[in-house]
């Protein structure tokens, strides 16, 4: 142990032995936008294997000792850049990169492709970049980003068109979704068919699956961190697309020139307008529609400071002039300073702000009656980067949030029969501190290793249930604002490494514990708006993961090709599950509906993808079994979740036929859901009722479908660039189960049936996309 | 209904298609089903005692087990009910409320228990009729509601069943339980569903008090047979209805009281 500790303070003491060392500081940035580029690899040739990675911020800092070196700057989507830097001061450099500017440049530029899916420690990560993916054929060719992340290996959807998804066998409530580092909580508009992130506004996206740094904390199962662009810090620019669904409306520019800018983005459905043109009254006063809007702004002060204002706001639209009325939406926003406490210590400090409300309104006047449900959290962190030297970064810091939640809020006018009286609100301090190494010890082997601590408190004012085995309340007591009701805490180590074999070759590993202290009550099948998010409390504990991944990465003919098989085992914790015929809707004892058991999850991923030439593309296998054991469910036996589909294959192709026209198709197959299936049935209340005997014991068929698109890009050097995008849901028109129902026959109630309701086939879109 | 399905049809810009399947049902062991109905006042008092069957059997098959009922009250009352035909025992009762009731049922020698409190009747005051136009969710016609006062600090569960024009309705969607948490001691004035009806229509509509296991038992079959298709959407995890039967069999026994009312709806 001692001399562990030893050898830990001889790494973590720079310099200490060795010659004098420089620091080479500074931000990488796209050329044309001046937009910051996360997460490019930025090596000190002639050194093997030395580098670093630019932050979420496009901040990077390298400490070398002083020599000659050549800077090899790389992204994915831009030219390589090669910068000799004669190291006698430490020295502040921006890096712009120029995008590669058509598709023959992509077949031009060979030798540029990073490698660093194979020589980074962190493993279970899927990045994309919006502008990568916008080939991709979607559902009413609404360009959806967490669509494209739901054909990578180890997610899954929840559902046919849906957004909601599955990240090895955890839950829907187990991601967490960040928005500039803002929670968000319920990320669907239009009953789950598309999210809440409009791609124009979205710069950068990465989904944790496994390992996921010490910094994030709060969900079991992954992290999907979400960053919003800046806005174009050289001219102004207005882009935007019209739709099937929706249209899209972007304006970003310059505040002052390279060093501040904003963004601008809206989108917006526009059905609702065609309803008001119908001669039917009944269609004419209706209402439906979605919008967002994320605005940006950052302001550079001086050379050490840095300013971001960030804000989204989105809702659904659904009513009948004043007799009808269900919205529901989120509201993000973000305050952030960068500091540079030195060229080597890199600090942001984030004030957050995140609200999700849902509303109904019933009748006008005296008889009105009106409910709103509100989950709003404050939050502050604080992160410190401390990049020692070449081969060491020191990630530290802090979080705290503080959660309300509104179950019920009634409106009841005085005619109204109903009370007007608002469940209890609670409360909830959640926080947690975090400190985390990213060690290289040589050119084969690094490691990360982080440690996090959470606390959960919650508290009053409110009061707190005692429940029997059975549901029922056996006591209640009544807490003073802020008093502890309840209070969880835990540790929770992360680790991965990595053992890199050559050059083009590596194994990783990795480990981690993740606490979950929110949880999201949902008894149907999809997300819904009035799904309820509970914080844990004196009956629900908070839900615990534990897992651990092995890998191999390599890539083929200059990295032309990457590959990856990644397997892991989860172990989930209490887990939450409900008693039939739970009543979860605006109930002030909604804890006694659930019952709580154990998860496990384990699975084989294989990741296949190209990224350079005429034809790029990936194949994406996942070989995996999801179950849950409850003690009050099937006998108390392992039974498989819903999601625990056995088989999941995406093939994604795109094929730039010329520099205008390009092709691309997907092809998705997947194993059918597990399901409840009815044993028998039986007659009381006058009908015919469906027994059941096993918790999806059954299957529903397989699900299959190919996805055909073709974008043409307007001819180059006119004054707007444009481009036509169409596409083909379900090509072959695949009749897929979206549910088994079993019911009795319409003409003869005597004779049962099970019928198959299935939703797209042959859905058609178009799409035009301009840019100024 | 129609204007719905066109609402539904924009909402999702292709229909949803449905088709008949042949899907492959296990067999398994034939569970018991027992079920009574205890009603406030001088009624015959039925216990129906059945097995389930499988799934896609049409055919009934006749219950051949030897049983014995018995009803008692926690007033020392106690009552054998006679066996009509096979599954089936009949006697005619003078319920009351407040009282607590006990149901005996020996299947083949196993005894099955049950118990139900009467709860105290909730009177229809009266019924109000509002004429509507279309819109997307209901049909042009009368709205009809429910006049009636929740007693104040008690918990009161109900029940609505009606007949239209001499038809019991039976649909899913005519299905309705309340409890009382969103509307304690208030005159209340209850939809009849979220439908309207035509000028003159005939309508006999009952309101039944049920009590706490009542009101979970017809809860949780609603959830079963997608009743409850609100914005909250069909189960995800399908289970039987919470029976109050000791032992690990289906059905319930339930003592209720109900108030009726009979009207024609007017002309326009």
């Amino acid at each position: 142990m001692i001399r562990h500790v030893c050898l830990l303070l001889l790494l973590c003491s720079p310099g200490l032995l060795l010659a004098q060392k420089f620091t080479i500081s500074g931000n990488v940035r796209d050329a044309s936008t001046g937009e910051d580029l996360i997460g490019a690899t930025i090596l000190a040739a002639p050194l093997q294997g030395v580098g670093t990675y630019s932050n979420e911020y496009g901040f990077f800092s390298l400490t070398l000792p002083a020599s000659t070196y050549t800077l090899q700057v790389r992204y994915s989507g831009y030219r390589l850049l090669e910068k000799e830097v004669s190291l006698q001061e430490s020295q502040r450099i921006n890096i712009e990169l120029a995008p590669l500017e058509s598709t023959l440049d992509v077949v031009e530029i060979v030798a540029e492709k990073e490698n660093s899916n194979v020589s980074e420690t962190q493993m279970g990560l899927t990045k994309f970049n919006p502008k990568d993916v916008e080939t991709v054929p979607v559902l009413f060719g609404e360009k959806d980003i967490i669509k494209v992340i739901q054909l990578s290996p180890g997610v899954k959807t929840a559902g046919e068109g849906n957004t909601g998804f599955f990240v090895r066998g955890g839950g829907l409530d187990q991601n967490l979704i960040l928005l500039d580092e803002a929670a968000v909580y319920n990320p669907s508009h239009l009953l789950g068919f598309f999210s809440v992130f409009n791609s124009d506004a979205i710069k950068d996206v990465s989904l944790y699956k496994g390992g996921m740094p010490a910094e994030y904390g709060g969900r079991a199962s992954s992290v999907l961190d979400i960053r919003m662009k800046e806005g174009n810090k050289k001219e102004y620019d207005l882009s935007g697309g019209i739709g099937l669904i929706s249209s899209r409306m972007t304006v970003e520019g310059p505040i002052q020139k390279d060093k501040s800018s904003f963004i601008v983005s809206g989108r917006r459905t526009y059905l609702d307008l065609f309803l008001n043109l119908s001669s039917d009254e009944a269609i004419s006063n209706s209402n439906l529609f979605f919008y967002d809007l994320n605005t940006k702004a950052n302001l550079q002060l001086g050379e050490k400071d840095r300013l971001f204002v960030s804000g989204y706001f989105g809702q659904d639209n659904f009513g009948f002039g004043d007799e009808f009325g269900f919205n529901w939406g989120n509201a993000t926003g973000t305050l952030r300073w960068n500091h540079l406490f030195s060229d080597r210590l890199f600090s942001n400090t984030s004030l957050v702000f995140s609200r999700y409300t849902y509303e109904f309104n019933f009748g006008t006047g005296e008889e009105a009656f009106g409910l709103e449900s509100v989950i709003q959290d404050f939050s502050i962190k604080q992160d410190f980067s401390l990049f020692a030297n070449a081969k060491q970064k020191l990630k530290f810091g802090f979080q705290a949030i503080r959660h309300r939640f509104e179950p019920g809020n009634i409106n009841a006018g005085a005619e109204s029969s109903f009370n007007d009286e608002d469940t209890e609100p609670k409360y909830a301090n959640e926080g947690g501190v975090y400190l985390q190494l990213d060690q290289t010890i040589n050119d084969r082997i690094s490691f990360n290793a982080g440690l996090r601590y959470s606390i959960f408190d919650y508290v009053g004012e409110g009061t707190a249930y005692t429940f029997d085995s059975r549901g029922e309340i056996i006591s209640e007591e009544f807490f003073e604002a802020g008093e502890s009701i309840q209070l969880y805490q835990g540790l929770e180590p992360r680790f991965s490494m990595k053992y890199q074999l050559d050059d083009n070759k590596s194994v990783k590993a990795s480990y981690n514990r993740n606490y979950q202290y929110l949880h999201l009550l949902t008894n149907s099948t999809t997300s819904t708006p009035t799904d309820v998010w509970v914080p844990s409390s004196n009956n629900v504990k908070p839900q615990i993961a534990d897992q651990v991944s092995l890998g191999y990465f390599q890539n083929f003919l200059d990295n032309t090709y990457e590959f990856s098989a990644e397997t892991y085992y989860k172990n989930l914790q209490n887990q939450i599950d409900y008693r039939t015929g739970a009543d979860l809707f605006v109930n002030n004892t909604i804890e006694s509906e659930l019952v709580y058991g154990k998860g496990h999850a384990y699975g084989l991923e294989l990741f296949l993808r190209k990224q350079k030439g005429v034809v790029t593309g990936w194949v994406s296998y996942t070989l995996s079994r999801t179950l849950r054991e409850f003690d009050e469910i099937n006998n108390g036996d392992l039974f498989p979740a819903r999601q625990d589909r056995i088989h999941d294959l995406s093939v994604v192709v795109n094929y730039n036929m010329t520099s205008r026209l390009s092709l691309s198709a997907n092809f998705i197959y997947y194993t059918g859901d597990a399901v409840t299936y009815p044993a028998g049935r039986y007659t009381v209340d006058d009908r015919v009722v469906p027994y059941y005997t096993e918790r999806n014991g059954e299957r529903i068929p397989d699900y299959h479908r190919l996805d055909l698109g073709v974008t043409l890009k307007g001819k180059p050097g006119k004054k707007v660039d444009s481009s036509w995008n169409f596409s083909l849901y379900n090509a072959y028109g695949r009749e897929n189960a979206f549910s088994i129902e079993f019911r009795e026959n319409e003409n003869n109630p005597q004779q049962t049936e099970a019928v198959k309701v299935s939703l797209f086939r042959w859905v058609p879109s178009v799409t035009y996309n301009f840019s100024f | 209904m129609n204007r719905i399905f066109i609402f539904s049809l924009i909402l999702l810009l292709a229909s949803s298609c449905e088709t008949v399947i042949d899907v492959d049902l296990d067999s398994t062991e034939p569970a018991l089903v027992i079920e009574a109905l205890l009603q406030e006042g001088t009624h015959e008092f039925e216990v129906k005692i059945s097995r389930t069957q499988d799934y896609f059997d049409a055919e009934v098959i006749p219950f051949e087990s030897q049983t014995e009922v018995t009803l008692s009250s926690n007033l020392g009352e106690s009552w054998v009910i006679p066996q009509e035909n096979a599954g089936l025992h009949k006697k005619e009762i003078s319920a009351r409320s407040g009282i607590l009731y006990t149901l005996t049922v020996s299947v083949d020698g196993t005894e099955y228990q049950a118990v139900s409190q009467l709860p105290e009747k909730v009177s229809i005051d009266s019924l109000t009729f509002e004429y509507e136009d279309a819109n997307p969710f209901l049909d042009e016609g009368y709205e009809v509601f429910i006049n009636f006062t929740d007693p104040l600090e008690i918990e009161n569960y109900y029940r609505v069943l009606y007949d239209e024009d001499g038809v019991p309705q039976r649909e899913s969607e005519d299905y309705q339980v309340v409890d009382d948490q969103l509307i304690d001691g208030n005159e209340v004035e209850l939809p009849l569903f979220r439908k309207t009806f035509p000028p003159q229509t005939e309508l006999f509509i009952e309101l039944r008090s049920l009590n706490e296991a009542g009101y979970d038992y017809y809860f949780s079959l609603g959830d079963i047979i997608g009743a409850q298709n609100g914005p909250g959407g069909g189960n995800a995890a399908p289970g039987n209805p919470v029976s109050n039967w000791t032992g690990d069999i289906l059905g319930y026994f339930m003592a209720y009281s109900s108030d009726t009312i009979r009207t024609v709806l007017p002309e326009r």
